[in-house]
């Protein structure tokens, strides 16, 4: 297949321009699979020639540690190369990292979280040295070179606001509720306008206290914050802690005070972990809003192949959720995340952005 | 040396006459480290040719630049026999001081990095009023420092990163990080990268200050015996303070490297940088027989666990695995200074 070859060939170079005047697009365009991508793999990824690395800049916590399992799991399949860089959370060792990997020449890049102040240099030299790089929740804005993949955060928040509000009972619903939100991260902020929403449409619903905190030790930190708020609102229904980290610390906190009768948690994510706080006898955690991270992990590593194999259009994807109920998971006697692919099978998304080559590199 | 009028207790062991045990103990302990450096450097060139280049020799210096600076000012706190808890509430003080300052307060780059720096020496000073006039033990001291100071740098920024275009009581900011100020983190100086050249400096300054000054001799005096030193005329209260002032600065240019690097500054993100940067000083023991906190050591600790991140990172280390290879690195080199140097007391 030519096509290949020649996006091979400035891959190897590290040509620039050509590439990306190509494709020129300044703005977001939803991606898309090109209607003209054969079902052969490219040679580069028949030969396993193909390096994609991989900057993380969050990588401690169950979320981080699914998302690199799936990254993991999808370039087995493709037989693509992975070079992992780790930041810790650091904004400065992030940006030194991406300079390091760009420097490496690998065929493409793909970035785990990050904020775009600290990565923009290190794009700059991706974009010159013609790099794709394709972001996986970073606080970036796709163009011609960066290629977004999100969750959903929109839908996300949306999904869990409705569950509430059903649990409720629909309609005119009131009640005073405990909000967990820290500004300044790009997932939490999109999920907070659906928030802000959600309390101007339901004048009932009143958010009598908003905590939250993120650090090393966030669960615990926001169980302990949870617990001063629930004793200082006694007629609280519900936490809404859109962040499985938050949700964790709220389940814990309403545990601990003996208040799981009276108050739910409505939380985000799923891991292993959180299926186990989740479906535990009296736990407070009725609902959640999830892509399953490991899903997440494994289609960010394919748009990056297909990226390096240059078989879309558009730079946006987002990942549809599912909302998914205590009840539920307890009916289907889940134990991991393994077994929610199965379960769910709306989790998996093995259509996503995937090139018919894709099926074929073995 | 200075080392015979200070700790004459070392040097009892070279003097007696040596059996080939006994030399092999002594070179491993002066060269064994080193030796695991450069084998480490050899092996990983050898299966990875690209470890080896000078590209990734800057990024490795780069990456062991800001744990150096900040290393080397706790190897100043511990030369008095102090040691210096609050290094990293220093540094996360001067991140959100010098880029607020930027971005909040529109100040110029060079303005800012007077904050930065007016921000270690106000920590400096804090820790010496508490050690030295109000005589807290160090330790207890400088954790009480750690935990005030970075309260207030989360009360002075609302709990809030700050970062370009925050919103500042519900208003965007319009104050950018200011060219001189990036150039801290991405610009560089005859092909060097700034950050190097900052901590080569930083390095040359300690370097100097303890092993050719007078200062010096009298800093790893007062760490030796506070009472002798005293009694032979040092000013045991000034060398402290003096210690304690350059290791907030120290700190705080650390700081400003950071968010220089990072173009913005995160909530306490100085934390995890103390306990690496003791452990770079630690390290630094068991280089060339020191057996005490020395410039060199610091930095030959830094890159040498820049060194080896930078190349389990190309094997695929897992993270996980690399923090667990580097607490092996920090005992190994314990033990050398521990078990092969000259016993301290008989």
């Amino acid at each position: 297949m030519s096509k290949f070859n020649l996006a091979r060939q400035l891959a190897l170079a590290g040509a620039s321009g050509l590439l990306l005047s190509a494709g020129a697009v300044a703005e977001t365009v939803p991606l898309t699979v090109k209607p003209d991508v054969g079902d052969q793999a490219p040679e580069m990824f028949a030969n396993g020639e193909v390096d994609i690395a991989v900057v993380r800049f969050l990588n401690t916590g169950d979320v981080y540690q699914e998302w690199i399992l799936g990254v993991q799991d999808e370039a087995e399949r493709l037989g693509v190369n992975l070079t992992v860089y780790n930041a810790d959370g650091d904004s400065a060792k992030v940006a030194l990292h991406l300079h390091q990997a760009v420097a490496t020449n690998p065929d493409g890049i793909l970035i785990g979280w990050g904020f775009g102040d600290s990565l923009a240099s290190g794009l700059e030299a991706a974009k010159s040295a013609g790099i794709p790089v394709v972001t996986s929740n970073a606080s970036v804005e796709a163009s011609d070179h960066v290629t977004n993949v999100n969750q959903s955060e929109h839908m996300m928040m949306r999904g869990i606001v409705d569950a509430f509000k059903s649990d409720l009972g629909g309609g005119e619903i009131s009640g005073d509720v405990i909000y967990v939100y820290v500004a300044g991260y790009r997932p939490l902020d999109l999920r907070n306008e659906i928030w802000e929403q959600f309390l101007m449409d339901n004048p009932g619903i009143k958010q009598v206290a908003q905590i939250g905190v993120v650090n090393a030790n966030t669960a615990a930190q926001t169980a302990d914050q949870a617990k001063a708020a629930l004793l200082a609102n006694r007629d609280t229904i519900a936490i809404i802690a859109p962040y499985d980290e938050f949700t964790k610390g709220a389940t814990t906190a309403i545990l601990e005070l003996g208040l799981e009768g009276t108050v739910k948690a409505y939380g985000m994510d799923i891991s292993t972990a959180d299926i186990a706080v989740m479906t535990a006898e009296n736990s407070p955690w009725v609902a959640t809003a999830t892509t399953d991270m490991r899903n997440f992990g494994r289609v960010s590593l394919r748009v990056a192949a297909g990226e390096v194999a240059g078989s879309y259009d558009g730079n946006d994807l987002e990942i549809p959720p599912l909302v998914i109920t205590q009840d539920e998971l307890r009916e289907v006697g889940i134990m991991n995340v393994e077994e929610l692919d199965e379960l769910f099978p709306a989790l998996a998304t093995p259509d996503l952005a995937n090139a018919p080559w894709m099926d074929n590199v073995n | 040396m200075t080392k015979q009028d200070i700790q004459p207790q070392f040097e009892s062991a070279a003097a007696s006459p040596q059996s080939a045990l006994a030399r092999t103990k002594d070179l491993i302990y002066k060269y064994g480290l080193l030796v695991v450096l450069a084998a480490m450097i050899a092996y990983f060139s050898y299966a990875q040719p690209f470890f080896g280049s000078f590209i990734n020799a800057m990024f490795i210096l780069q990456a062991a630049s800001i744990v150096a600076v900040i290393g080397l000012g706790c190897t100043v706190s511990m030369t008095v026999g102090g040691f210096d808890l609050s290094v990293g509430s220093a540094m996360s003080l001067a991140v959100m001081a010098s880029a607020g300052a930027m971005v909040i307060f529109d100040l110029s780059g060079p303005a800012a990095i007077l904050i930065g720096l007016a921000c270690g020496l106000a920590v400096g000073l804090f820790n010496t009023f508490l050690i030295v006039v109000a005589r807290i033990p160090d330790l207890v001291a400088t954790l009480a420092t750690l935990f005030l100071v970075n309260g207030m740098t989360l009360l002075g920024v609302g709990g809030q990163s700050v970062a370009e275009g925050m919103s500042v009581d519900g208003v965007a900011a319009t104050g950018r990080f200011s060219p001189v100020f990036k150039w801290l983190g991405s610009g560089s100086l005859l092909g060097i990268h700034a950050s190097v050249v900052v901590a080569g400096l930083v390095f040359v300054f300690v370097f100097v200050l303890l092993n050719y000054t007078r200062w010096g001799r009298a800093f790893y005096a007062v760490g030796g015996n506070p009472i002798a030193a005293a009694a032979a005329g040092i000013r045991v209260a000034r060398c402290r303070m003096a210690a304690y002032i350059i290791s907030g600065c120290l700190a705080a240019i650390a700081g400003m490297m950071l968010a220089a690097r990072s173009n913005r500054g995160d909530v306490n993100v100085g934390d995890a940088y103390l306990l690496h940067a003791v452990s770079a000083a630690l390290v630094g023991f068991a280089v060339l027989g020191a057996n005490r906190p020395n410039a060199l050591g610091t930095l030959t600790g830094a890159v040498f666990v820049a060194a080896l991140i930078n190349g389990l990172t190309m094997f695929n280390f897992p993270y996980y695995a690399q923090t667990f290879v580097q607490g092996l690195l920090l005992v190994v080199a314990l033990l050398m200074s521990y078990m092969l140097g000259p016993k301290k007391r008989g």
